[in-house]
């Protein structure tokens, strides 16, 4: 299937229209009856075969508008006619919390001190990529109507879904922010401006998939499906629940713990729990010995990592950048 | 791209795949992977021509012709399979109105919501909004939810915004059929003061007064190839002949003769010549003949025969029965013709269909009835709009020496 795309072609914009159009202005300027008005864009559009990713990469930056009305209405349309409204998107998190924090802290006993902080660190990033991710997959899908009847950069539908998961994030992270004070928790403020290349890794890594697999769901409805329960495997591939030194340390035993950080969520929450849980180590009641929780790695170690995942996402979004454009020719056909 | 063009379509060809039971999961597909279910169907082959700025080009073409997806491939929504659309401009299209609504939103989010779907900045919104709001009428439902507006409400909104955004191009797809007629007008009058300020106009209608109303030129398409492009009445006409060349509109196939054992059956309507011959073409103002084939089962007395001429828009633009012309008629059985003599047939040009019935006297039975029993063109030289055409004298009369300066 030959894949046909949309670009604005710039070498078209120093065409001599803008002469032309002007010329004609001036000659009905004598006529004022006619306000003959010249294009207000002299852009050539132009709608044919393949595309440069540098077009693509233009055409979604000048539909920033069109991205923030999207997670304005996503955002106030989720819980429009629910009592607890906005409440839920808090719901959700702290159920996740109460019960790992029952599960694991009452009933396995574990020792790790301020669990519910460890665990909210965790569960917030966790939160963002997988609803993200989730929603993303299925939004060319469930706004078929648009896709088929107006047109725009249809990448802006799974990109947005990674905006509207940031909404939520932020007020999670506020709630967290408010635990803190609450309990007087002091995180690692010398480790705080980590979360910034960690945030940036985390959003370019899940748009990348949402571009990705929200193009491949209008072909194959089973990625969503597919996804829900990757996802379900993925959660314990992270170190949310338990401390990251735990699985990393039965990994290392067969020299697969680089395998660990491979996934590009894990250094991410680990940044996350670095900055905000800060207990690196330490000593259960009635032992003697130091147990890890978090890697012991410096700010550069950190830096390094969530650099890396960095690259790899923004490859990774290129990269889907493209498939998107090679298949997105037949969208409005398959919906 | 020529300057003075708006709209560019080089070789425009665009094909479909369809799919007798479309495969959409994966399971689905693995399994009909070797024998792909699905045939190709060119909707558009080869189209090409332009458009240029301030010029206003209507489509016209039967259902399915492939008028839609033309324009959607002009406006972006479809990727043409091959050749290419050159554009020059803000592009605003008309095509389903009100798509992009939400309808948990109230219309003032909506009406922020749809420009922006249609790339149009923040600011110039909020410079039009009044514009807009006034527009459609809605001055006091503009925050309420657009889920409690009526379909009238929510198309007048959509219209709106498209269209008063000031775009370079504007795509309509038969978006003036919808609204009641006030709003449809007013539509009319914002679309001539759009092509007054030189707003190109692709435009598709299924009426070809209004195509010959509003556009300059037009483009005929059948079966997704161009098969006309010219001044918009030559457009009109060359379509009105390919309906009559293909009978489309006859029911003669539809019509389900046997059954019901009638006792008085139309076997078929005809347009008939002054000199006898059957026709489907005829000038306007000339003496034509309608004849009624019957077969009757049995001896009747009590037959009204009644003829019709509808025009292409449905309106019955002539009736005449036997009772009304005091001939009463008594059928033996079998068959026979019933020949209705029109002198002077003065319609306006355009395609034309003939109905006839059979009637019991004093009642509303019919015995039967046959629509759309034939197709016919009447072919008028000014080519005029309206329903009649009747010759019309025309002086100048000068009233100045009545002016006292
Ligand atoms: N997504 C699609 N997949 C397969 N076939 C399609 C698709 N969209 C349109 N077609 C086919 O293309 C042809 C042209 O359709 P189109 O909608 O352009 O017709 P149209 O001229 O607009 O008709 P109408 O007067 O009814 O609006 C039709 O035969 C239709 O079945
Ligand atoms: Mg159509």
């Amino acid at each position: 299937m030959p894949a046909t795309d949309m670009t604005i072609t710039d070498q078209e914009r120093e065409h001599p229209t803008q002469q032309a159009a002007s010329e004609v202005t001036a000659d009905t300027a004598v006529d004022t009856a006619i306000a003959y008005r010249s294009p207000t864009s002299q852009q050539v559009k132009h709608v044919s075969a393949r595309i440069s990713l540098r077009a693509k990469l233009l055409e979604i930056w000048h539909s920033r508008e069109l991205m923030s009305f999207l997670v304005r209405t996503e955002v106030k349309v989720k819980y429009k006619n629910s009592i607890l409204g906005f409440l839920w998107s808090m719901l959700n998190p702290a159920m996740t919390i109460a019960v790992y924090f029952i599960v694991f802290k009452i009933i396995v006993r574990s020792t790790v001190p301020r669990f519910v902080i460890y665990l909210f660190a965790g569960v917030l990033v966790w939160n963002l990529f997988s609803s993200a991710v989730t929603s993303a997959t299925s939004s060319l899908v469930s706004n078929s109507g648009l896709v088929k009847k107006v047109s725009f950069p249809r990448e802006v539908l799974p990109i947005s879904e990674v905006g509207t998961a940031c909404v939520f994030f932020s007020f999670q992270a506020i709630v967290l922010a408010i635990v803190l004070a609450a309990f007087g928790y002091a995180p690692a403020w010398n480790y705080m401006w980590l979360l910034i290349p960690a945030f940036l890794a985390l959003i370019v890594f899940t748009a990348a998939l949402a571009v990705l697999l929200s193009s491949i769901n209008v072909y194959l409805r089973d990625t969503h499906h597919l996804l829900e329960i990757v996802l379900i495997a993925w959660f314990w591939g992270v170190p949310i629940v338990y401390p990251y030194s735990s699985a990393m340390g039965a990994l290392s035993r067969h020299g697969l713990g680089f395998l660990y950080l491979m996934d590009p969520v894990a250094p991410v929450v680990v940044t996350f729990q670095r900055a905000i849980y800060a207990i690196v180590s330490y000593i259960p009641p009635g032992s003697t010995t130091r147990v890890f929780t978090l890697p012991t790695g410096g700010q550069m170690w950190f830096l390094k990592l969530d650099l890396g995942v960095l690259a790899g996402s923004i490859a990774l979004f290129l990269i889907s950048l493209i498939i998107f454009g090679r298949i997105e020719g037949n969208f409005a056909e398959e919906l | 791209m020529d300057k003075n063009n708006s709209i560019e379509v080089h070789d425009l060809s665009k094909r479909f795949k369809l799919y007798h039971e479309k495969a959409t999961s994966l399971k689905e597909k693995v399994v009909n992977f070797r024998r792909s279910v699905f045939e190709e169907f060119w909707a558009l082959k080869d189209i090409d021509f332009y458009v240029e700025q301030g010029e206003t080009v209507g489509i016209v073409g039967r259902n399915g012709s492939g008028k839609s997806t033309l324009l959607k491939c002009v406006a972006g929504i479809l990727r043409p399979t091959s050749g290419e659309v050159l554009l020059r401009g803000q592009i605003s299209s008309l095509l389903e109105l009100g798509a992009g609504f939400q309808p948990e939103l109230s219309g003032r989010d909506n009406v922020y919501l749809n420009a922006s779907l249609l790339g149009i900045p923040v600011k110039e919104v909020t410079k039009r909004f009044d514009e807009i709001v006034a527009f459609a009428e809605l001055e006091h439902f503009i925050d309420n939810q657009v889920k409690f507006y009526s379909s009238g409400m929510y198309v007048r909104l959509g219209f709106a915004v498209a269209i008063n955004v000031q775009p370079d191009i504007l795509i309509v797809d038969e978006v003036l059929a919808v609204g009641d007629e006030t709003f449809q007008a007013k539509c009319l009058d914002k679309i001539r003061e759009m092509q007054r300020n030189g707003t190109t106009i692709l435009f598709v209608s299924h009426s070809p007064d209004l195509t010959k109303k509003v556009c300059s030129r037009a483009v005929v398409l059948q079966e997704g190839n161009m098969v006309f492009i010219g001044e918009a009445k030559d457009a009109i006409d060359s379509y009105h002949d390919i309906i009559i060349e293909q009978k489309l509109l006859d029911a003669e196939s539809s019509r389900n003769t046997s059954g019901e054992d009638k006792m008085i059956t139309i076997e078929s309507v005809s347009l008939k010549s002054p000199t006898g011959q059957t026709v489907d073409r005829i000038d306007s103002g000339s003496s034509a003949e309608i004849a009624v084939q019957y077969g009757a089962g049995s001896g009747l007395d009590d037959c009204v025969f009644i003829v019709e001429i509808q025009n292409d828009s449905g309106t019955i633009v002539f009736s005449s029965n036997t009772d009304s012309l005091e001939y009463y008629p008594t059928i033996k059985q079998g068959t026979g013709v019933i020949n209705f003599t029109i002198d002077t047939l003065p319609l306006a040009g355009g395609v034309y269909m003939a109905n006839a019935a059979i009637r019991k006297r004093g009642t509303s039975n019919d015995y039967d009835r046959f629509d759309r029993a034939c197709t016919f063109k009447i072919i008028a030289p000014g080519n005029n709009l309206g329903i009649v055409e009747t010759p019309v004298h025309v002086k100048l009369e000068s009233l100045n020496n009545t002016v006292s300066i």
